[in-house]
């Protein structure tokens, strides 16, 4: 029998939102702050370095150089090749996957991915031992930098496009073979058109990780295949033309969002489609022509995915002619002069990175989550802001924070390259717990209040524990990306106390020598086995969905 | 603490009523869910809230609750007003509709929520929770996960989760809905069983008036936001006020006259001879067969008004049904009622 005060209770009644947060301008703060000092500041930064530093004289002197026009020529054109290259390997792949039910489908779905989860610099370490198994000088060339945009991309294509392929309903193609079309042209009239915002939503996704490459790029290109990414870089960090690299920067981030706009506009597209009844696509196999046509795609995944690990595996083993045993992998303790730390120690360092940045992410994303669920305007433009590293690249970030945080100094700051590292895992930790967030019923909650649960109770004893496998999924993503993380923290990491593995493997493999090289080869093997098993686990329990992109 | 209650006026008291609900509004953007509703319930009864769907009674109960924003009147609990608290601090319990049992707790769990929110001891909470799913039929049960129980099982753990906390009012919205016929036939006699014996005051929600008028003290009969009649089971039954709650309740024999709607209950209406006196002839459309007479449904052969009057009448003989069944009709005029539209045309 408690007697309420009117003046104690201003809000009248209680709708979804308050229910959640009671005080969300206290929770906002959070989200607002982190976004606000670490994405928009360094990135307006960017801008005013661009925009307002650089007169138009200089602006056209920098574009008008011949140096600058190949570079934007040859990021557009192979980024252009590796989506059209991908997307030619790619479609037959999901085809096959999408149309077929056999023994082993999922497992070779599962492999397909694989690449995608690896670090960039492993990536380049597979595609650099894989052109030497073959005895192939691609070295440094155009070729190698393709070979590993698809090899890394082709998850894309086989996951985007074959998820919805999949679910599509056959029956359509199905009753124009009734009406007298052959198997192309049912396929080409009824189920292709379904198809072709995802292809196109997967092509431009490609092209963009691939116009935004860095790592691959600045391994096994050199220094005559440099793209935006890589002038960046180079501009900032070698030779100090900061203004050169803003203006690349912001050509940088003018295409991606662009094509990012494009994209989304597609997706929405086809997730308009297709509901209710339908058959699934997918079949047994009928004939033995279709054994042999599924039977040749495994072997090209094989090939494709599978080739570059088995050889990465195969080299790191290698220490001499016709002789393997682990004498690279017992090196990574020993230390080496080109290393300001032992690669053992760096692998620590990227681990202990790994979980600041996964804690971090996860705190701040699931703050994030409760302001973005509750819908409005701060909502709206924090779910945007949290998305905005995704797209920008972590070289521009980096960059940005070089040019915002010059009151910090870099040779000591061990802090910086965790917290970069948090800003760019959340936004997985966002795709994971703000679905999950909006899934929890709303009248859980309500039965909660009714119960005697003050608001704040509400998000503890309901909210939190509904979502939590939602926050270990992202927080898992969240450090696998951290384990692998090389555009920022090339630009952060100045200390010795904040040399991380991948940065090691870039430079064990950027130097010559059989020993340094067999050692790059070691590491890269321990860290692409670490973030599979952690990206497997952060995995385990959710349904194949876009939102692993 | 009653200190700030002092302000309250007598309205806000209403002599000792356990809810008093007083020119209610809830509105939805621009549809008022519930219009100007007022009524009052005394200790220890069970009301029934029915209606169609959409006429307001859930949104009625959730006002009371807490969890809809009230844009006029006042709620008031055991005399205080309680319009602006938040649903936490009623102290009422509520079963919703398909129990919304927390997934990521088991029956104990569930059943000792509300002990603690009200921050009782851990030994007194295992004691309670253990009475109280005995209470409910389920002892033993409190290890069970959620996703184990059959659907009467969890509306019986969602019923228990209610009550562990002893709430002031019990608040029920559509309970059985989910469930089928028989088991909502079982769980409504073992409802009034367990109301009687806590002495529970209780809000009934539901669209199935016979589940009401089973369990209720008395019911209130809802219309598009408003209060279409309130009282007794009996009364209402018995005198409807509009066509609206006679059709609602399920009467057949309303019709339309110069002077006003009127209801003709069924024992008002009987089958006889042509030669009767005042028989009104009717041709047969329709025949059935319930709890062992015929039924019959006919249209009046010469209309007296515009609209030819529809009858059902019950009837000893099974009967031809078509253009040459034809059957006379005596009405009984003292048992008809007149039925007051005038609000409503």
């Amino acid at each position: 029998m408690t007697p309420v005060r009117r003046a104690e209770r201003p809000n009248r009644g209680l709708n979804a939102s308050k229910l959640t947060v009671r005080n969300p301008g206290f929770a906002a703060l959070v989200p607002v702050v982190f976004l606000g000092v670490l994405v928009v500041w360094p990135l307006i930064e960017v801008l005013v370095r661009s925009l307002a530093g650089v007169g138009p004289e200089r602006l056209a002197e920098i574009l008008g150089r011949r140096s600058t026009r190949s570079i934007l020529w040859f990021t557009v054109w192979q980024a252009a090749a590796s989506a059209a290259l991908t997307l030619a390997l790619g479609l037959p792949i999901a085809h096959v996957l999408a149309r077929y039910r056999f023994r082993g489908r999922a497992a070779v779905r599962a492999i397909a991915v694989v690449p995608f989860v690896l670090p960039t610099v492993v990536v380049a370490a597979a595609i650099d031992a894989s052109f030497e198994a073959l005895s192939i000088d691609l070295d440094r060339s155009v070729g190698a930098i393709l070979v590993a945009h698809v090899f890394f991309n082709i998850a894309i294509v086989i996951r985007v496009v074959g998820g919805r392929w999949v679910s599509l309903d056959r029956r359509p193609e199905e009753a124009a073979m009734v009406l007298g079309a052959s198997p192309w042209t049912a396929f080409r009239f009824t189920t292709l058109p379904r198809l072709l915002p995802v292809i196109g939503s997967a092509g431009i996704l490609t092209f963009l990780f691939s116009f935004t490459s860095f790592g691959v790029i600045l391994i096994l290109g050199g220094p005559t295949n440099a793209t935006i990414e890589t002038e960046i870089y180079r501009n900032a960090v070698f030779r100090q033309e900061f203004d050169v690299a803003a203006v690349l920067a912001l050509i940088q981030i003018a295409v991606v969002a662009a094509l990012s706009l494009i994209s989304a506009r597609l997706q929405g597209r086809f997730s308009r489609q297709e509901r209710g009844r339908r058959r699934a696509y997918d079949r047994p196999i009928r004939s033995k022509a279709e054994r042999r046509h599924v039977i040749t795609i495994i072997g090209l995944v094989a090939v494709v995915v599978g080739g570059p690990l088995v050889a990465l595996v195969a080299a790191s083993l290698r220490t001499g002619d016709r002789r393997f045993g682990l004498t690279n992998y017992r090196n990574l303790f020993e230390p080496v002069n080109l290393l300001p730390v032992s690669a053992a120690e760096a692998v620590g360092t990227s681990l202990r990175y790994g979980l600041i940045a996964a804690l971090i992410a996860v705190f701040v994303g699931v703050v994030t989550a409760f302001v973005v669920t509750r819908g409005g305007a701060l909502g709206r433009s924090l779910e945007v802001a949290a998305l905005v590293p995704l797209g920008v690249s972590a070289v521009t970030l980096g960059f940005g924070y070089l040019l915002a945080f010059t009151v910090l100094d870099l040779r000591r700051s061990t802090w910086i390259v965790p917290i970069a590292h948090s800003v760019i895992g959340l936004p997985f930790v966002l795709a994971s717990v703000i679905p999950a967030l909006r899934a929890v019923d709303h009248r859980y909650r309500e039965a909660a209040s009714v119960l005697g649960a003050t608001p704040s109770g509400v998000v503890r004893l309901i909210d939190l524990p509904l979502i939590r496998g939602a926050a270990l999924t992202g927080g898992g993503f969240a450090f696998a990306v951290s384990l692998g993380e090389f555009g920022a923290t090339s630009f952060l990491a100045r200390s010795d106390g904040a040399f991380t593995a991948p940065l090691a493997i870039f430079r064990l493999l950027s130097q010559p020598g059989d020993l340094l090289r067999g050692r790059a080869l070691a590491l890269s093997v321990v860290m692409g086995v670490m973030v599979a098993i952690v990206a497997a686990a952060a995995e385990w329990r959710r349904d194949d969905s876009v939102v692993s992109l | 603490m009653s200190g700030e209650a002092v302000d309250s006026t007598a309205m806000d008291r209403p002599n000792g009523r356990a809810v008093a609900v007083t020119n209610l509004v809830v509105e939805y953007d621009d549809l008022r869910a519930v219009d100007d509703v007022s009524f009052s319930i005394t200790p220890g009864s069970t009301v029934a809230v029915v209606g169609p769907s959409g006429s307001g009674k859930s949104s009625l109960l959730r006002a009371i609750a807490g969890l809809e924003p009230v844009a006029a009147g006042t709620v008031s609990l055991f005399g205080f007003d309680h319009t602006d608290a938040p649903p936490n601090e009623r102290g009422l319990g509520l079963m919703f509709q398909d129990h919304v049992l927390f997934p990521h707790l088991d029956v104990a769990g569930n059943v000792a929520f509300g002990l603690k929110m009200q921050r009782m001891g851990e030994t007194s909470i295992d004691a309670r929770v253990e009475e109280v799913l005995e209470t409910v039929g389920l002892a033993g049960f409190g290890g069970r996960s959620i996703e184990t129980l059959s659907g009467g099982e969890a509306q019986r753990v969602a019923l228990a989760r209610s009550l562990a906390p002893s709430p002031r009012v019990l608040m029920l919205d559509e309970p059985l809905g989910s469930l089928d016929r028989v088991l909502r036939e079982a769980l409504v006699g073992e409802l009034r069983a367990l109301f009687a014996e806590l002495d529970l005051t209780v809000i009934h929600v539901t669209h199935d008036q016979q589940e009401a008028f089973s369990l209720a003290d008395e019911v209130i009969v809802m219309r598009d936001g408003r209060i279409e009649q309130f009282g007794p089971p009996v009364e209402i039954w018995h005198r409807p006020v509009s066509s609206f709650v006679a059709s609602f309740l399920g009467h057949q024999n309303i019709w339309q006259t110069p002077d006003g709607a009127v209801l003709a209950p069924l024992p008002a209406l009987s089958v006889v001879d042509e030669h009767t006196a005042g028989a009104i002839e009717a041709e047969v459309l329709d025949a059935e067969f319930r709890e062992g007479r015929h039924r019959l449904i006919a249209i009046e052969t010469h209309p007296t008004s515009a609209e030819p009057r529809r009858f059902v009448v019950e009837s000893d003989h099974q009967l031809g049904v078509g253009r040459r069944a034809h059957i006379h009709i005596a009405i009984d005029p003292s048992r008809v009622l007149a039925l007051d539209d005038s609000d409503r045309e």
